[in-house]
């Protein structure tokens, strides 16, 4: 009895570690979330004339809804393809892409998170050059300008935005009013500190503005830096930090100082909401003036709210700024996978998802403004877009800040930012301290990337 | 001559018939084992060598990703630290905790099988997404636990918030899937002898006293069985600590597990994080193997 305890004993031990060491292993994921448009044929597999395409997406119900009905649109017209709808969560969404990528099991369309495709795009050789193929995508309907920005590495067109989007800051109106903000007056980080502190001080139940510790990375950490020194957070072509220690320490007080003044409400209690600010009982209640949001989901913090008047205000800008900081961006990308076996079907679809008039006014702003003129002046001429999210992307618009996306906002980085905030947040470092090992991380970081 | 070609067969009985069928019940397993268990267990040891992104090809690096853990990666001794608490605060309650419910349940009541099919239930979801964000909205500070606290004129707790209570959130979950253990525990109890407990209540013993005096030195088996396996179970912990805190905050429950998951998926470190994996192997393995040697001073076998 005893040699046989301690023989299944020394057994499960093996065998358990075993398993959580097949995670380490690049086997293939199962899409479990896989909602086929078409229950038949295989993925990848021709059967006859038939070509089946994999489209994987993350997003709301209303853009689930505006692309399914493309694609249904789109197989009406051309009875020989069958496109298999692949619709996720944004949790998780980057490491499942990443996997698929690294197993040749991704799908020949891919909508690409805006931070994570230029680490992929410098991992490998994953994704079709739309520029190649101009007999099947019809490029004239983007600016060149914006093209160029966003989707061109090395002169390749790797992906093709989505939209036209950009950080905004959401008001309720009803809550300003009663705790006396004017939101016409331009907001500065110091009036910030110093309207959110009163407002605490005299409504101890309000807060200026829903946040949450990603949230302040990209919103506030980053957009601070970038008005202070003009320069990316990480200037990717010289690998360097773009901030001395003293400029970080001064973001990091400022930082400290929104929640020390109950700016911002504590970080124990936006705990809970973390990614996913607009659950908020306190916005819900119209406990807070201002919320931050991507333009592409304005729309998830106004629906929270449903009777209360909302509307965008524009970011803070300091008053001694080297320039803006913010930018006009896009919400997403779209790719296609170099892999598939079907790629100039995956382009001909793709051109008709950005070119053709019935998908532009079926897609509407479901990924924020339309990224194509055509598909901008369609839609406004028939009424179709949110007058919030416009006036969000218009205001972006004329901000002259740089897009810092690439070393920034890799997933070790943002991990160092979000510690760095974390931890200011918690009061378990003082601003120097946070700054120095953050200093000591990103340096690290640096010395390991090609 | 008979006798010298009876000593020629093997033990087993050669390749009967019978003997290939009953390998070809044991292939599937052996099939499962080779691919699912051994491959990756080979793989992930040698991974933990080189410098692998999972987009190229490995690169051998020798020790350094051993080095850099100990030496310079902050984070993994966090997650240590954080997995060595989880694992001493969800052991011993569950262990305890499955005992006290398997002793209370170890009498002959109407309705006794129901009451302990109830008690198992959330065994049945252990590990599931979807118990975690139960959990999750349970634990919320305007949750159901804290409407019940104020109910009862307590203050509310920031169960997920607050980085101290968050580690012990997640652990009661663990616990509260207690019901593998007192299953295991029920079946030792029904086998303690009952001429000990006659012969302990003619000499007029008290009831604790024939607890702590013959029930539990009886079940001591059993209970080194369930430490071992909780004990294995916890330092593997993930999915509660992803879904309910997502690591935070703060990284107060960034475990291992989430840490490895992490370094792999996200920051495109596989060789990195197999060496993670294999000090967690170790560390299961030192701790494993330090429990079976206090065994013999602790541990009672009736045979």
């Amino acid at each position: 009895m005893k040699k046989m305890m301690k023989a299944a004993s020394l057994l499960m031990a093996g065998a358990l570690t075993a398993v959580s060491l097949a995670g380490c292993t690049n086997e293939p994921v199962q899409s479990t979330d896989s909602v086929g448009s078409n229950q038949q044929g295989n993925s990848s597999a021709n059967s006859g004339d038939t070509i089946t395409l994999r489209f994987m997406w993350w997003g709301g119900d209303d853009r689930n809804e505006a692309t399914l009905a493309v694609i249904n649109q789109y197989q009406e017209l051309h009875p020989n393809i069958r496109i298999e709808a692949e619709m996720n969560s944004d949790q998780g969404y980057v490491d499942k892409v990443s996997t698929m990528l690294a197993n040749g099991t991704a799908p020949d369309i891919i909508q690409q998170n805006v931070d994570s495709l230029p680490d992929f795009v410098s991992r490998g050789d994953f994704f079709v050059d739309f520029y190649e193929y101009p007999d099947l995508f019809d490029t004239s309907g983007f600016e060149k300008n914006f093209i160029d920005q966003f989707g061109t590495f090395d002169g390749k067109l790797l992906a093709l935005p989505t939209g036209m989007s950009c950080l905004a800051t959401v008001a309720n109106t009803e809550a300003a009013e009663a705790c006396g903000i004017d939101l016409t007056k331009q907001i500065t980080w110091d009036s910030m500190l110093e309207d959110g502190a009163k407002l605490h001080t005299e409504n101890p139940d309000f807060y200026y503005m829903n946040v949450d510790t990603k949230i302040l990375c990209e919103y506030v950490l980053r957009p601070y830096l970038r008005q202070l020194t003009g320069e990316s957070f990480i200037v990717d072509s010289e690998k360097r930090m773009g901030f001395t220690r003293d400029q970080l320490v001064e973001a990091l007080q400022y930082i400290k100082d929104c929640y020390d003044n109950g700016v911002f409400e504590p970080a124990e209690d936006s705990a809970t909401f973390k990614g996913q600010i607009h659950t908020n009982p306190k916005w819900m209640d119209g406990k807070f003036v201002f919320a931050y949001g991507p333009s592409s989901s304005i729309s998830l913090l106004t629906n929270a709210i449903p009777d209360t008047e909302c509307t965008v205000v524009q970011m803070p800008l300091a008053d001694n700024r080297v320039n803006d900081g913010y930018f006009a961006d896009t919400p997403q990308y779209m790719t296609v996978n170099k892999d598939s076996e079907n790629v100039e079907e995956a382009i001909k679809f793709l051109d008709y998802f950005y070119n053709n008039s019935d998908a532009q006014t079926t897609l509407k702003d479901v990924r924020s403004i339309p990224p194509t003129t055509t598909a901008r002046n369609l839609c406004d001429e028939e009424g179709l877009l949110d007058s919030t999210v416009v006036e969000a992307v218009n205001l972006a618009a004329n901000l002259n800040g740089k897009s810092d996306k690439g070393y920034t906002t890799s997933a070790e980085v943002y991990a160092i930012q979000e510690d760095m905030v974390e931890s200011i947040a918690y009061g378990q470092s003082t601003p120097e301290e946070a700054a120095d090992n953050a200093i000591e991380l990103i340096t690290d970081y640096l010395s390991t990337v090609n | 001559m008979a006798k010298a070609k009876a000593k020629e067969k093997p033990r087993h009985g050669g390749w009967t018939k019978r003997n290939k069928i009953g390998f070809s019940y044991v292939c599937i397993w052996i099939f499962g084992f080779l691919v699912f268990q051994l491959y990756p267990f080979i793989s992930s040891l040698i991974y933990s060598f080189t410098n692998y992104d999972i987009f190229h090809t490995p690169e051998f690096v020798g020790l350094d990703n051993y080095i850099r853990l100990f030496t310079k990666d902050q984070e993994f001794w966090n997650s240590m630290a954080v997995t060595l608490k989880y694992t001493f605060i969800t052991v011993p309650g569950k262990v305890v905790l499955a005992l006290i419910v398997a002793l209370i349940l170890n009498r002959n009541l109407k309705g006794i099988n129901f009451i302990r099919t109830v008690y198992y239930i959330p065994s049945l979801l252990s590990g599931s997404v979807a118990v975690a964000i139960l959990w999750k909205v349970l634990f919320m500070n305007d949750g159901f636990i804290n409407s019940l606290l104020n109910a009862a004129g307590l203050p509310s707790v920031k169960w997920l918030g607050q980085p101290s209570m968050a580690v012990v959130t997640i652990c009661m979950l663990e616990i509260w899937q207690f019901g593998s253990s007192m299953v295991l525990f029920l079946s030792a109890l029904k086998q303690v002898p009952q001429s000990l407990y006659e012969a302990a209540r003619i000499d007029g013993a008290s009831k604790p006293r024939m607890f702590f005096k013959i029930t539990l030195p009886m079940i001591t088996s059993i209970a080194f069985f369930n430490i071992i396996m909780q004990l294995i179970t916890a330092l593997q912990n993930f999915t509660s600590a992803f879904v309910v805190t997502n690591g935070g905050p703060n990284k107060a429950t960034y475990v291992l597990g989430m840490k490895l998951y992490t370094d792999a998926f996200k920051y495109f470190k596989m060789g990195y994080a197999c060496a993670t994996s294999w000090i967690m192997f170790v560390v299961i393995l030192i701790i494993t193997l330090v429990l079976f040697a206090t065994s013999k001073k602790w541990v009672y076998y009736d045979n």
